[in-house]
Parts: C-alpha cells; structure tokens; sequence
C-alpha cells in the first residue's frame, strides 16, 4: 500500500532519517523499534507528511504522496499521537465526528458540482441529487458511528465529556477511535503509550490488539518490546536514522543478526 | 445657578446625551467586531507564515506587517482625519459614523493581531497536527480547533481591548460624529459652562467601564468554571 524508497531527512548536520526504504503491504502490522534519537518518530510523521522529508519517495498505492491533495491522502491515513492531541475545546463526541462530517460535507460539494456540470449537458440529475444526504443526515450519521466506536470502547458515557476529564489511557483510546472514525486504509501509532501512566499502557495496547485482529494496516513506533513481538507481522529496528534490522518478529528477536540490534535486546531484555 | 440646578439644566439635553451615547456604542461594538476578525486574519497569516514559505503568503505577510507598524505608530485621531478628509474626501455622501466605525475597527485589529498571534502560539502545537492529520485543512483547523482555544487563552488581554476602545472613540467628534463626548461638548458651549457638563461625561464614560468590568469578570468566571 505505502512504498518508502530512499527517505532522508535533516534537521540541520543531524540526518534524522536517512536513506530508509520499507514497503508497508495490507494487512501487515508493523512495529518500528530503536533507541530513543533513531528516527523513529520522524520516519512515522513523514508518512503522513507532517514533517516535510527532503529526499526519496513515499508512494501511496502507486503515486508520490506530493503529488496527491494532501488533505485527501491524510483523510485514508490515521495518525495517533503520543500526547493523544485531543481537541481540548471540543466535546468527546465532536472530536470524534469533526474530521469526518467536514470530509463528508464536502464529499457531497465534489458531487453536487459533478452532477451540475452534467446538467448542462442536458443530463437528468434530480434522481442523483435527491439521493444525496443532507448535511443534517451526514451529523447524525457520523454521530451515531461516533457513539458506536464509543461504546466499543467502554466510553459512551463520556460522549459530551471534555478531554481534561478523562484519564490518559481514557484519551489515547477516544485518540485511536477519532482516527477509526475516519475509516482510514492504514493507522499510524507514534509511541502511543509512552506518555501513559503504567496501569494505563495496558487499555490501549489492548485496543490497538484489537484492530490487530481486524487486519487493520498499521504501522506502530514503539518501546512495548513484547508488545511488538506479539502483536506485529514484521519489526524494523532502526537506529542512527537507518533500517538497521527489518525481520518477522520471530525473526528479530531470537536470533538478532547485526551488533547493534543484540546490544540493544540485551540492554532491553527486562522489558521482554 | 447652583450645582443641582445645572445638573436638571444638562438633563434637558437628554435626547442629545442619548444619540451620543447610542454613537459611542455603536462605534464600540461595531469597531470590536471587526477588529477581532481583522486581528484573527492577521495573527494566522503571520502564524501560517513561520511553517510555510509559499509566495502568496509571504505578500500577505509583509502586507499584515505593514498594516500593523502602520497602525501602531500613528495616532487614531489622525487615522480617523487621513480616512475622512483625505482617503474618503469628506464626500459629503459619507456617513461620517460609519466612518468612524470602520477607523477604529481597523486600528483595533492592528493590536488585536499582536495579542491573538500570541494566543495562537500559546495553543499546543498537536492541536494543529491532530487536525491536520485527519484531513482537515489548515484554515478549517484554525477556525475548529486554534483561534477558539487561543481567544480563550488571550481573553483578559481582548476584553482591555474593548474597555480601550471604548474610551477611544471620545475622538470621534473630530470627524464630526455626534458621539457622548462631541454631545456634551455641545451642551457646554450652550450652557457656558464646563465642569458640570464635562464631570457628568466622565461619571457617565466610568459607569459604562464599570458595568463592561462587572459583565466581563461574570464571563471569565464562567469560563474558569467550564472545565474545557
């Protein structure tokens, strides 16, 4: 789905990602492991272009992402923060429905302007255009999706709550179902739990397990070790900006081949 | 005369003080409103600026640092005679308050830009990237997401906006708006005498700061309260 050839990025002398190829495939759940300063991070946010790499190519089921509306490629690929980036003025439940019916609404602008062109071509269009939802029907639809993810997630009661009510893992859960709600082709995680109290890293792993089992696509930057090594297809480690080691799970971490990747596991056996 | 007798003698003159009073608010209200959305465009083009080197953006942002050096360096009052006798021409199809609200709305935005580009730049920068991240456009973000919570943030500094402006508009009668203060103006020159005219005026401009202050500290109250 997503083709990554030769990504580099600088933040000045620092190359924070450099020369990073991967393919992320449907279907694959991907954990990107490393030390803290190995690129992680950046890599995850170039794929979803909030940092602006400047060599190499992200392709998007066959296309540069430059050349795609940005807003459009974003909308089919989710992003969850570390620090949950709830919108803190808006309810639990708009911050769920907000992304979704402005996608929609517009959605229905592309189509209503396509179906005008064609009426100038003499072309029938009233049928097409009754069918089209009203901006009402598209609120309370996203609404009622939105309570559905919710009540998934134990947190319907908090529907008209305010993010500075919930706890952490309470907000990073609502963060991965505001993301859901936009039906998107592949989830991006960057380090969902680090800013999580302990008792709290659990919910949300145990949520992203879930969508695990859905065949969700995702890509997961991560310092859960056991965490990746249950749940992903594939881990890539990476370390000084490079890809060090890509390998099934299995693979990568019982019987690790380059030094750098051992003298990490050793380092982190405690946490596996 | 004694002094109650001059006070009945400048309530004659209600509907005066009145009409006044109805130009000083107007002018208030009305230059408020545009300064914030003036303020707001401004703070954004020059936030937008600092992530992104388009071409476009850079003319409006030079334009919005024009506007805003301009306006802060020079009196209202002058701004308010440069618009009605120069830019305008003092046609005598102007409606000299429509004028003075448009006058002091633009100098208001000038500093509203400064105190909003401030609010903007105190909101979490995930605010911005959450948006983003899930399609939304920038100035969709802005609107949703960044200008509610920074007008939260920067509302004790608009609302001395507001107090300001109000006091500020006393200058309007330069171009001759009948505003409180050009009304006992007025008033004075007829009576021939100033302090009980020009006490009351005072008394009357403090009242209305007074119950602005009052109706303000309910709001933040409020405010502080909502737990969002």
């Amino acid at each position: 789905m997503i083709e990554i050839k030769n990504l580099t990025k600088h933040y000045g002398e620092l190359h924070a990602v450099n020369d990073v190829s991967a393919n992320i495939d449907d279907g694959e759940i991907i954990a990107v492991i490393g030390p803290s300063g190995s690129g992680k991070s950046t890599f995850i946010r170039c794929i979803n272009m909030l940092e602006n790499y400047d060599g190499g190519q992200i392709l998007y089921k066959g296309t540069d992402i430059k050349q795609l509306d940005i807003n459009k490629y974003r909308q089919e690929v989710g992003m969850v923060f570390q620090h949950f980036n709830l919108f803190n003025n808006l309810t639990i439940l708009d911050n769920i429905t907000l992304a979704p019916i402005d996608k929609r609404k517009q959605k229905v602008k592309e189509l209503t302007k396509q179906l005008k062109a064609q009426k100038k071509q003499g072309i029938d269009i009233s049928e097409q255009l009754k069918n089209l939802p009203t901006k009402k029907q598209i609120v309370q639809e996203e609404q009622e999706n939105a309570l559905q993810l919710l009540t998934r997630i134990g947190l319907a009661d908090k529907a008209n709550s305010y993010p500075s009510q919930l706890s952490g893992g309470q907000k990073q859960r609502v963060a991965i179902v505001r993301a859901l709600a936009m039906k998107p082709e592949i989830l991006l995680f960057d380090e969902p739990t680090s800013a999580l109290d302990i008792e709290m890293v659990q919910e949300v792993l145990s949520l992203i397990k879930q969508l695990a089992e859905t065949k969700m696509t995702m890509v997961i930057v991560t310092h859960e070790l056991k965490f990746a090594k249950n749940v992903a297809t594939r881990v890539l480690f990476m370390d000084g900006g490079k890809v060090v080691e890509d390998n099934t799970p299995d693979q990568l971490f019982n019987n690790p081949q380059h030094p750098r990747l051992k003298e990490f596991l050793a380092k982190t056996s405690d946490l596996m | 005369m004694n002094f109650w007798q001059e006070i009945s003698a400048v309530l004659e003159y209600h509907t005066l003080i009145f009409k006044g009073l109805g130009a000083t608010l107007l002018i208030t209200v009305g230059a408020f409103l545009i300064g914030q959305v003036l303020g707001v465009v401004t703070a954004t083009i020059k936030v937008a600026r600092n992530n992104n080197s388009n071409v476009f953006l850079k003319i409006l942002n030079a334009l919005a640092s024009v506007y805003v050096t301009v306006i802060r360096g020079t009196p209202v009052v002058v701004q308010l005679l440069l618009m009605y006798f120069v830019i305008l021409g003092a046609s005598p199809f102007l409606n000299p308050l429509i004028v003075a609200i448009a006058v002091f709305g633009i100098n208001s935005g000038a500093y509203v830009a400064e105190t909003m580009r401030g609010g903007i730049l105190s909101v979490d920068k995930g605010q911005m990237e959450a948006g983003r991240s899930l399609g939304l456009s920038f100035p969709k973000t802005m609107v949703k997401v960044v200008v509610p919570q920074a007008t939260k943030n920067s509302l004790p500094a608009l609302f001395n906006e507001l107090i300001a402006l109000l006091k500020e508009t006393s200058v309007a009668g330069y171009i001759t708006v009948v505003d409180l203060t050009r009304a006992f103006e007025k008033i004075s020159n007829n009576e021939t005498s100033a302090i009980v005219p020009y006490i009351m005026l005072a008394v009357i401009y403090l009242v209305i700061v007074g119950i602005l202050t009052l109706i303000i500290r309910q709001i933040e109250k409020r405010l502080q309260n909502d737990r969002n």
